[in-house]
């Protein structure tokens, strides 16, 4: 972990979109918030929540219209810019698109290039970056326009955790994904969390990637933080979700049917906190059964 | 820092001006032009931008709409009439203020661009904020139809300017992601000479292009399996037709136009 803890500290944030004309949108609203150094955050919400304009605010790609971030105790503005955005590696949906390299290598390379990286550093760095996103050696001498579109998905993020940032901000990465592609990016983004000790926001709209991977689930509705605590704790209240055009993930809406058979289970959000939960109630239940069984 | 963009220039409104057909709109348009270079005179010239703030009001749009356009020139338009008031030496001296002269013919040589200018383009602000760009492209496509005649392709050159001007806040919202993508990355628009700078553009650049050509050959597609063959008989879904609010506007532009072009020539009346 870094000599300052990386903190990310938001005050009073509004952002309103064009101010003044008649599409005016105030898409952020009073937002407070911190994230410690090396939480795994998911931002969630509806569509037009604001997810997407407050995490914007973390590395200065937008001005707040009032209020103030900071990160690491840097207050994000123009003069901290470069050293801000060097901290905080961040993706947006389809970060592929972002590719413009002649190769694969070069455009891992760029951002490590431009935070001015020792140059005989750059070769190994690269390496290790693709082989923690699982792209193979041989693709990196290779343009960006002739590998897969899952491969340019993973050569866009290793070109993101090249840098070794410390806060990475990740706005739906998964989208347009297959299962299996879904589940090795989160195993990424888990292991770079787990390894180098860097916070991780997340903006997703799949619950259950949610439930799965974070420790703390910050809700949005209509520019305002509404709710925020562990998944455990979010997801509790299935009416609340709902009430903000979201919908609870799916292990818990199936524990909640299988409630009213069994009262006595317990809450579960992922597939396999619930297959433990069931198997320590039905084990219960036949601890109970076989002692009644031997005392008649 | 990364524009926010307005889409194109219209703005949505239910006034005579909005529903006027595109045709007779750009048609008196380019009357007025031509009528601002015809007129002579300080009197036809305030009278016209008279009637020109009556036709704005007309819209009911914003009055800050309608002179932004004013604005993003307003160095042009301050410097062209300096000069020429400076420079003009004809007519008599009005005022003298040490090495410079102001003659009446440099007042007037001034007052005049001045007021074309700012009717020329305060006209043209009034009328893309009332019509939708695809509704020009379909009245530029239908006036110039004649032109099919002589094997001009006019449909398909509509077509184009149709698509380029949906697409115009597609790409700048692409462009504006991929400047965000680039900047998070530590890509710098701001800093460095004209070849730093120049080269900035290249991780712009290359994605954009790469998008647009992607788009174009999607939207090829698309437009081909919906049986897009070129313009041969082809119907328009908002088709133009010429009612009762174009005859209106017609007839007054066309009435006052007149009375501009009769009266405003009068040479020295006023
Ligand atoms: N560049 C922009 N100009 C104007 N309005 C915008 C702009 N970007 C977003 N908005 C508006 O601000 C609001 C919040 O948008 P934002 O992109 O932050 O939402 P989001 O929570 O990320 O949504 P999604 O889940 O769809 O990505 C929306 O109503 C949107 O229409
Ligand atoms: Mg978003």
């Amino acid at each position: 972990m870094p000599a300052h803890p990386m903190d990310i500290r938001i005050k009073g944030l509004t952002h309103v979109y064009m101010k003044g004309t008649q599409f005016e949108k105030r898409a952020v609203d009073g937002v407070t918030l911190s994230v410690a150094q090396g939480q795994y955050c998911a931002l969630i919400g509806r569509t037009g929540s604001g997810k997407s304009t407050l995490v914007q605010h973390i590395n200065g790609l937008l001005r707040p219209t009032s209020g103030t971030v900071s990160v690491g105790g840097m207050e994000v503005a123009k003069r901290n810019l470069r050293a801000v955005r060097a901290a905080i590696g961040m993706a947006f949906q389809y970060p592929e698109h972002q590719l413009f390299e002649e190769t694969v290598h070069a455009d891992i390379a760029f951002g490590l290039k431009k935070s001015g990286a020792d140059p005989a550093e750059v070769d190994g760095r690269v390496s290790e970056a693709a082989k923690a996103v699982g792209l193979h050696e041989t693709l990196l001498g290779k343009s960006p326009f002739e590998i897969s579109g899952g491969e340019r998905r993973r050569a866009a993020i290793a070109g993101i955790l090249v840098t070794d940032p410390s806060v990475l901000i990740m706005d739906e990465p998964a989208a347009g994904l297959d299962p299996k592609g879904r589940d090795e990016l989160f195993e990424i983004i888990g292991r770079f969390h787990r390894d180098k000790g860097a916070t991780v926001i997340l903006v997703s709209h799949s619950m259950d990637d949610v439930a799965a991977h974070a420790e703390r689930v910050i809700a949005m509705d209509a520019g305002k933080v509404v709710m925020d605590g562990p998944p455990s704790e979010v997801f509790a209240d299935a009416g609340a979700i709902e009430a903000i055009g979201l919908l609870p993930p799916e292990t818990a809406a199936f524990m909640a049917r299988l409630r009213a058979l069994m009262p006595e289970l317990g809450a579960a959000l992922t597939v396999g906190d619930a297959a433990a939960e069931v198997a320590r109630a039905l084990r219960a239940r036949s601890v109970i059964a076989s002692s009644q069984g031997s005392s008649q | 820092m990364f524009g926010e963009v307005t889409v194109g220039q219209y703005i949505h409104g239910e006034s005579a001006l909005h529903r006027a057909d595109p045709r007779t709109k750009l048609i008196a348009a380019v009357a007025l032009f031509a009528v601002v270079f015809l007129i002579r005179g300080y009197v036809p010239y305030l009278a016209l931008a008279a009637a020109l703030i009556a036709v704005a009001a007309c819209s009911r749009l914003p009055l800050r709409f309608v002179l932004k356009g004013l604005k993003s020139l307003r160095l042009i338009i301050v410097f062209s009439t300096a000069v020429n008031i400076l420079f003009n030496r004809s007519g008599e001296a009005l005022l003298e203020a040490g090495p410079l002269t102001l003659t009446t013919g440099a007042a007037y040589a001034g007052f005049s661009l001045l007021m074309r200018l700012t009717i020329i383009i305060t006209a043209g602000s009034v009328l893309t904020l009332t019509t939708t760009p695809i509704g020009l492209a379909g009245a530029v496509e239908s006036l110039l139809s004649p032109l099919k005649a002589i094997r001009v392709p006019v449909h398909e050159m509509s077509m184009v300017m149709t698509i380029a001007i949906r697409f115009i806040p597609t790409i700048s919202a692409e462009t504006a992601r991929i400047m965000k993508a680039q900047a998070a990355r530590g890509s710098d628009f701001d800093t460095g000479g004209l070849v730093g700078k120049a080269r900035s553009l290249i991780p712009i650049l290359v994605p954009l292009f790469v998008s647009a050509i992607r788009r174009a050959d999607e939207l090829a597609v698309a437009m081909e399996s919906r049986c897009y063959r070129g313009g041969e008989g082809r119907t328009k879904l908002r088709s133009l037709r010429f009612g009762k609010v174009d005859l209106a506007v017609a007839l007054c532009a066309a009435a006052a136009f007149t009375a501009f072009i009769a009266f405003g020539r009068l040479p020295s009346v006023f």
